[in-house]
């Protein structure tokens, strides 16, 4: 049985992630630290070659170019695994929104995930939040939706384009209570 | 054998010796093969993953092809250093 299974007359007609720029900010790190070995390396020829102190301490230190290879291909080896789970952790959080529910589902880590939907007829308050240069340059933003009954509250930071979406989750709201023909509230 | 000499060799060699010292070359081949089952096991994770939960995505089959193939290269690299 798959973990989320659309109804009878439901359609997606949404899939946020969140924004590439925010995925891009994060991994940013492990590019620079895989840059670090080499610099490391420039800095201690530099320093080696002011005194012949420090040149034999340098000579002193030097690998045999193998294991410089191993070790430098290991550094790199579990940089890009760390990028991949970023990556993985990045496509596989998502929310779906049908014309019924919003799916909100987190990849936390490798056999950590969270699935939970709730139906659109249970939204009371969906505020947007846009803080930040970037994040006004490159339209994304925290979506907060909030639903009656245990004053739960689904949020997700970094989302594409908040307006456009709180406005397509309204437009459905307002749908549905016009099918139901509840109105009070939207 | 003098007085003297015999003061300077008290005990006869040990017929075995255990080395305490290891090669480091042998230590890195088999840091290697911890490394490359690792690697084995975290590709097969993280493909499980990407298979059972974004399978309707167009990304995953590429997203999976190109982490196997870059870090191929990276594990051949890293052999290359054994």
């Amino acid at each position: 049985m798959e973990e989320f299974e659309l109804e009878p007359g439901e359609e997606i007609v949404l899939q946020v992630r969140q924004h590439m720029l925010v995925f891009v900010l994060r991994v940013l790190p492990l590019v620079i630290l895989a840059f670090v070995p080499a610099l490391l390396s420039g800095l201690f020829s530099v320093f080696a070659s002011m005194s012949p102190q420090t040149s034999a301490a340098y000579t002193s230190l030097n690998l045999p170019a193998h294991f410089t290879r191993f070790f430098y291909g290991l550094w790199l080896l579990a940089l890009w695994t760390a990028f991949f789970s970023m990556l993985t952790r990045h496509v596989l959080t998502v929310w779906i929104i049908t014309n019924i529910r919003i799916v909100d589902i987190k990849q936390y880590g490798f056999f950590n995930r969270s699935v939970s939907s709730f139906l659109l007829i249970r939204v009371q308050d969906i505020t947007t939040d846009v803080s930040g240069l970037l994040a006004t340059l490159f339209r994304f933003g925290k979506l907060s939706v909030e639903t009656a009954g245990n004053d739960e509250q689904f949020e997700m930071s970094g989302i594409v384009h908040p307006e456009f979406i709180r406005d397509t989750i309204m437009a459905q709201v307002a749908d549905l209570h016009g099918q139901t023909g509840f109105t009070d509230g939207v | 054998m003098t007085t003297t000499d015999a003061y300077q060799s008290p005990f006869s060699k040990p017929l075995y010796t255990i080395s305490t010292t290891a090669d480091f070359s042998s230590v890195l081949t088999i840091a290697f093969f911890f490394i490359f089952f690792g690697w084995l096991i975290y590709t097969v994770i993280a493909s499980y993953h990407w298979f059972r939960y974004a399978h309707n995505s167009w990304l995953a089959v590429p997203a999976v092809a190109t982490y196997i193939v870059v870090s191929g290269f990276l594990i051949f690299y890293i052999a290359t250093g054994v």
